[in-house]
């Protein structure tokens, strides 16, 4: 795929999976990017909210915090963190929560806290942040992560956040659901605690994510659809986004 | 009454060895000027507690000013981990640190139940998950309308809180733009209220313009005009957030030697902000500088007489 990163094919992969999504609340690290890539290219009329108050924002550089200076210059309003929380977040008003994470299982729990024990941790990750809450109120997760023995498990170390109740939003028929943007593919769970791939982006990934699903005892279906190929002007825009590759790298 | 001080008599007067101390900023307008200069008067055994540490709490765990942490988020925004933190938390180094964790909503929500003096509040997204085995904040209350249970937070009320802010005039009326974070909640929660602020300003423009008061000067403890007292982090209107240096810190904190020579160069061996600011290089403050840009007018009217 034309010298593409890991990353790159799943910030592209990502921002793709955003189209046809109203309002999304972007978090940080990868998400932050794809998020931008999503409502450059692909769905320009795409709500970008961030937790630190920011709602409907269309920031001229690219954040590289979600406090970043440039979300404030030109958004229909700020708000202070609790009417963020309080009015945004757990009023439903969210489509799509797009976080990232450090492990997630095959339940749908996200894990964004520690790797090993919460009292004696091997790694002290940084915590909920806001992904606690907005897992709980989106409708849909988006969630990228990479698809290796260490991340996509049967359970997470620490339950930070979890996709299953997804909760009202307007004009989003899927409620619940938790789509996992990896490496290889995207792999989709249902609110009824289904697991499937939702496409697989080459064919030659195929046999490394049939060895996931037959690690966590998944069933993976026959027919896999596989992702349009990545074109140029997509790859153009995305390195045009991150110069400096401060996300990409 | 005008209440202005300098920051060195505000942190002396307010913050006590065995506090617990909430320096505000949602990566905005955080008070880093206040967290060196509790770091210079060696202040014991606090509590700091902020919904994301920051660069400033790595500085002051560092430096070993704090025996707990709570927060909701320890990052280093956009960067990556918060290293000193980790190491007091992985290795107990410099000093072990007793951790109380939230998440961002049941955070603000504990500091909105502290501000409002409520016993608790609601946090039903926190029912599911780890967080709640480990944090005694955190309880489950049946629902007296549903019959059903949840979790429900308990109020937080900080000892002190610290505001930085855009303008403020003499007797604390405290006025910011841009991201508008926790300060509100922070400050009606805390015990004691410091404003620090770009600029101070006459109490005339406050009237002209009240609806951007974020903190009322009838709970504020003591005023401080301190420019440029946040950077790294930014000023709306002011100066940029200086990125390069929170990806610098992430090379810095590497090494607890590093660590201590920066603390040595920046927060020690300088008497105040207007030092700290004075050895930064020009070019970096005329390259974070921001445009000008006054915005928007609106009509008060006027009732006249």
């Amino acid at each position: 795929m034309k010298n593409l990163t890991p990353r790159e094919i799943m910030a592209i992969m990502a921002a793709r999976e955003l189209r046809g999504y109203r309002t999304v609340l972007v978090g940080v690290g990868l998400p932050n990017l794809s998020a931008n890539l999503a409502k450059k290219i692909y769905n320009p009329d795409m709500v970008l909210l961030y937790e630190s108050g920011v709602i409907n924002t269309h920031p001229t550089r690219l954040p590289l915090s979600i406090g970043d200076p440039t979300l404030t210059e030109r958004t229909d309003a700020i708000f202070s963190v609790f009417d963020m929380f309080a009015f945004m977040i757990s009023g439903n008003r969210v489509d799509v929560g797009f976080l990232g994470a450090a492990q997630v299982d095959v339940s749908g729990n996200i894990n964004t806290t520690v790797i090993g024990s919460y009292k004696n941790p091997d790694v002290r990750l940084p915590g909920s942040g806001g992904a606690c809450e907005i897992s709980y109120s989106a409708a849909v997760s988006i969630v990228m992560t990479e698809l290796s023995e260490s991340k996509f498990r049967t359970a997470v170390d620490f339950i930070t956040s979890t996709a299953r109740h997804g909760q009202m939003a307007e004009n989003v028929k899927e409620r619940g659901v938790l789509k996992l943007i990896t490496d290889l593919g995207i792999v989709e769970f249902g609110a009824s605690g289904s697991t499937r791939v939702g496409c697989i982006y080459d064919i030659s990934g195929l046999g490394r994510l049939r060895d996931v699903f037959n690690r966590l005892g998944l069933a993976l279906d026959d027919d896999v659809s596989v992702a349009e190929s990545i074109e140029d002007d997509e790859i153009l825009a995305l390195r045009q986004l991150d110069p400096d590759h401060l996300y990409i790298n | 009454m005008s209440k202005l001080t300098t920051l060195t008599e505000a942190i002396r007067e307010n913050v006590h060895d065995g506090d617990s101390v909430y320096i505000t900023g949602f990566t905005h307008l955080i008070g880093f000027s206040a967290g060196h200069e509790i770091i210079r008067q060696k202040k014991k055994d606090l509590n700091l507690i902020r919904m994301t540490p920051d660069v400033i709490y790595d500085q002051m765990i560092a430096a070993g000013v704090a025996a707990k942490l709570t927060f909701s988020y320890s990052g280093n925004p956009g960067v990556g981990s918060l290293r000193c933190i980790r190491r007091a938390i992985e290795k107990r180094e410099p000093l072990p640190i007793e951790v109380e964790e939230y998440t961002h909503g049941s955070l603000i929500s504990a500091l909105f139940a502290g501000a409002s003096r409520l016993p608790f509040y609601p946090v039903p997204a926190v029912d599911s998950t780890d967080l709640r085995k480990y944090n005694s904040q955190y309880r489950v209350v049946r629902n007296p309308y549903s019959g059903k249970n949840t979790t429900v937070v308990g109020p937080l009320n900080p000892d002190v809180g610290i505001i930085h802010v855009q303008r403020a005039d003499q007797n604390g009326n405290a006025q910011m733009w841009g991201i508008i974070g926790e300060q509100k909640e922070v400050a009606f929660a805390s015990s004691r209220v410091i404003v620090s602020a770009e600029e101070i300003i006459d109490h005339d423009l406050v009237f002209d313009d009240p609806n951007r008061t974020i903190v009322p000067g009838i709970i504020v403890s003591a005023v401080v005009q301190e420019p440029y007292a946040s950077h790294p982090s930014y000023a709306q209107g002011y100066y940029d957030r200086d990125n390069r240096f929170y990806r610098e810190w992430n090379e810095i904190s590497k090494s607890e030697s590093e660590v201590k020579k920066y603390l040595e160069e920046w927060v020690y061996s300088v008497s105040d902000r207007a030092e700290y600011v004075s050895k930064l290089p020009s070019e970096l403050i005329r390259s974070l500088s921001m445009t000008g840009m006054v915005r928007g007018n609106v009509n008060f009217g006027g009732t006249g007489s």
